[in-house]
């Protein structure tokens, strides 16, 4: 079983230096997650010297679960050190660049089928504008179906102006860095579980490009939001988070969609996901403890399923931590404690999980969870 | 200024008194816990103004479905409002202001329902009242009533009523049936007119050809000449023709004048046989606690099975009756062991001028099963035997024993 250590610190330097003194084993992969608040960019470069693979992403909050220590924190860098075998995976980062976000998700898919012929994606995403689910349907549509992909979008301390990913090989405020494995000798299960609830009437959206909605009901994105929240252009983006359109797709299931950014100009607003034109969406809201205790059953349900890992990610939406503040702990520790294992993740501006179906789908306000397991070698 | 920067004032002051090393660890200490302080506050304010975004979300998104429901209150095509446990209307629409003659500001938080409603079914509407307010489930939530228009006139009404769960308070849609019930009452009457005509003219109609049987069969027995015979045998022949065509017409006007009911499938077929003389024929009835919603001819319908079987069975020895319910309705099969029907005649012997003089019957039945959308047909094999199978959607059919509700 790889060995795996779990390190915590407020500055990036401490976080650098603690990782430089680390002995007990010697590392394949490090695993980092630092609020903004750090500089992303130093910590980025001080990883780059570490002399082995990173995955990093900037945060709305730091998870981790090791040894000792609490699991959720704020304005911290939390690392995950482990030597996992080289051979079961490997670590880049994408610029997005002028690609389409299709074609972006098809070039990382592409990377990693050139790498493992049943591949399994963790990906963390930088950029507010980037449309997740059509990142996420760009993997899947070079993947074979069934393809695990988890993982999230960057955070920036609920400050929603700029989200990094990095790994030893640079940073990207416009990018993905991911992580793929081996699913022929590692095991990658999961949930994605939510538990928001739409509100009010049904309106439409009349008009829309991609994750962009322009009109609802034939009204300004941004004033409707406004109005139904009561709140001003300055807190619309780090309110309006916590309360993501409902929308219904054609095929009668639901998916949550959050604000990532405004435009004033034109009165649009940028969502996480894809929001057709036409959709039949409402606001939701989250009302009370019973959604963590839900997604306890849920993550006990994992478990009685899936009950080996030796090592648990977790991308939980910054709207989670912003709503149900330290009970969002309870979820944490719970998969935590019945895996026994180490537990890293961070709170984040999308999720990437399993949907309803089983397909690996773009969510909000969901907390996702990935189970990362070797497989027993065959004879 | 806030506490927090007081009391870093105040702090600055009494480090000068320690050595620097000192000085540098509580600076460290107290900024970290400053930071965490800071992060709580600005949690603190997130909470409120999350909380305060609720509260604004919850109150626009109930104005929108009050809203809402206003306006389909107020569109409905029906007259609607809504009564208290008193019997005051504390809502109505513009609807029911046209249906009664008064204005809303008449009728609303004024007017009580019950002294709208003709007198002598006041008590009875009250007794509704009161005993949907008990949870009585038999309360009628669908009836017609009367009620009296500002200027004295009586109309008719449907009114379809319940009451707003959890609380005591009805919601009622009035429609104003005063025409179609003025109309139904004419055609009524019409038809009855159309009937006494018709039967008087059928009555003497018969009369008349009993007269020509016995003219002609008196004939029959004073002549000899084999010409003249077979004319009046001709002559019988158009006379028997004319009087089961005056029977047919008897049959077919009783059909659809009363309203279609529930009705014992297996009892009705087994109250039917009793009346026949079905012979060396042996009968089996599978169809048990079923009733089927039909014209209150249904009787009619296994009679002429049974008459079918028997006169145009020729091999015949049984007859059986089974059901079987499928997906899309109950199945009722009346099958036997007789000739059969040739494959070209298994339509026509639904018309009322085909096939060895079957028609009237079947025909008849079609029409009989036809007014509750049931549908008969025959679906056995020549010389094995013939099959009919009537065919009932659901929704027309249900439990016997339990008057359970509609399948």
């Amino acid at each position: 079983m790889p060995k795996i250590a779990c390190l915590s610190a407020y500055t990036c330097e401490d976080l650098d230096e603690r990782v430089r003194q680390h002995r007990k084993f010697t590392p394949t992969l490090g695993i980092v997650f630092g609020s903004p608040a750090l500089g992303i960019p130093g910590l980025a470069e001080a990883s780059a010297e570490w002399g082995f693979p990173v995955f990093g992403s900037s945060t709305a909050g730091e998870i981790l679960k090791g040894e000792s220590g609490s699991q959720t924190l704020e304005q911290s860098a939390v690392c995950c050190l482990t030597d996992l075998d080289s051979s079961l995976f490997s670590v880049s980062i994408f610029e997005k660049g002028a690609a389409s976000f299709s074609d972006f998700g098809r070039t990382i898919a592409q990377w990693g089928l050139r790498l493992f012929e049943a591949p399994a994606f963790i990906i963390a995403i930088s950029g507010l504008s980037n449309d997740g689910e059509a990142i996420v349907k760009g993997i899947q549509s070079a993947c074979p179906s069934g393809t695990p992909i988890y993982g999230g979008l960057s955070g920036d301390d609920s400050n929603f102006k700029e989200t990094f990913v990095f790994s030893h090989n640079g940073l990207s405020t416009n990018g993905a860095v991911a992580i793929v494995l081996d699913t022929r000798r590692v095991s990658i299960h999961g949930i994605a579980t939510s538990g928001w609830t739409g509100v009010g009437v049904e309106m439409v959206v009349t008009s829309s490009e991609g994750n962009i909605v322009h009109t609802i009901n034939d009204r300004s994105a941004v004033d409707l939001y406004r109005e139904y929240l009561n709140i001003s252009p300055s807190e619309l983006v780090q309110i309006g988070v916590t309360f993501p359109l409902l929308v219904k797709r054609p095929d009668g299931n639901t998916v949550l969609r959050a604000v990532m950014a405004a435009d004033f100009s034109t009165g649009s607003l940028i969502f996480a996901g894809s929001v057709p034109s036409g959709s039949r969406v409402m606001f939701s809201s989250s009302f009370g403890y019973e959604i963590i205790e839900k997604s306890i059953r849920e993550i006990n349900d994992l478990y009685h399923d899936h009950p080996d890992a030796f090592l648990i990610m977790a991308f939980s939406c910054i709207a989670r931590h912003s709503v149900f503040g330290d009970a969002v702990d309870d979820e944490i520790k719970a998969a935590s404690d019945l895996w026994h294992a180490p537990l890293i993740g961070f709170f984040t501006y999308g999720e990437i999980g399993p949907g309803s179906t089983g397909v690996c789908d773009f969510h909000n306000e969901t907390l996702s969870l990935v189970l990362i397991d070797i497989l027993p070698t065959r004879p | 200024m806030r506490q927090t920067d007081l009391l870093w004032e105040e702090m600055q002051a009494l480090l000068h008194y320690l050595p620097p090393a000192d000085q540098k660890r509580v600076y460290a200490s107290f900024s970290q816990a400053l930071k965490g302080v800071t992060v709580l506050e600005s949690k603190y304010t997130r909470a409120i103004k999350d909380r305060a975004a609720v509260h604004a979300l919850l109150k626009k998104t109930s104005e929108d479905l009050i809203q809402r429901y206003q306006t389909i209150f107020e569109y409905s095509c029906t007259a609607m409002i809504v009564i208290e446990d008193d019997g005051i209307i504390s809502l109505a629409n513009s609807l029911f202001g046209n249906l009664t003659g008064y204005s809303l500001s008449e009728v609303e938080n004024k007017q009580n329902f019950f002294t709208l409603v003709e007198e002598d079914l006041r008590d009875t509407l009250r007794e509704y009242h009161a005993r949907r307010r008990l949870g009585d489930p038999a309360a009628p939530q669908m009836y017609e009533s009367k009620i009296v228009h500002r200027s004295g006139k009586v109309l008719d009404v449907a009114i379809s009523i319940g009451l707003f769960p959890g609380t005591r308070q009805s919601i009622a849609s009035i429609t104003d049936i005063t025409d179609p019930k003025a109309a139904e009452a004419s055609l009524r009457l019409v038809n009855k007119k159309l009937n006494i005509l018709s039967s008087i003219t059928r009555h003497d109609i018969s009369n008349q050809i009993m007269v020509l049987s016995t003219y002609l069969e008196l004939t029959r027995m004073e002549i000899t000449d084999p010409h003249l015979l077979g004319y009046i045998k001709n002559e019988e022949i158009a006379a028997n023709a004319i009087l089961r065509q005056i029977t047919f017409t008897r049959d077919y006007q009783d059909i659809g004048i009363h309203s279609p009911v529930w009705q014992d499938a297996g009892k009705k077929i087994r109250e039917t046989a009793g009346t026949l003389d079905l012979r060396t024929v042996s009968l089996t009835v599978d169809v048990n606690n079923v009733e089927i919603f039909a014209d209150p001819l249904l009787e009619r319908v296994f009679f002429n099975l049974f008459e079918n079987a028997v006169r145009h069975g020729e091999k015949i020895t049984q007859i059986r009756f089974s059901s079987t319910e499928s997906p899309e309705g109950l199945f009722i099969t009346c099958e036997d062991d007789g000739a059969g029907v040739p494959w070209a005649e298994k339509e026509n012997i639904f018309n009322r001028k085909y096939f060895k003089h079957t028609g009237f019957g079947l025909y008849l039945s079609r029409e009989i099963l036809g007014i509750t959308g049931i549908t008969l047909r025959e679906t056995g094999k020549p010389d094995v035997g013939a099959s009919f199978e009537i065919f009932v959607p659901r929704g027309r059919y249900r439990e016997a024993m339990h008057q359970g509700a509609a399948r």
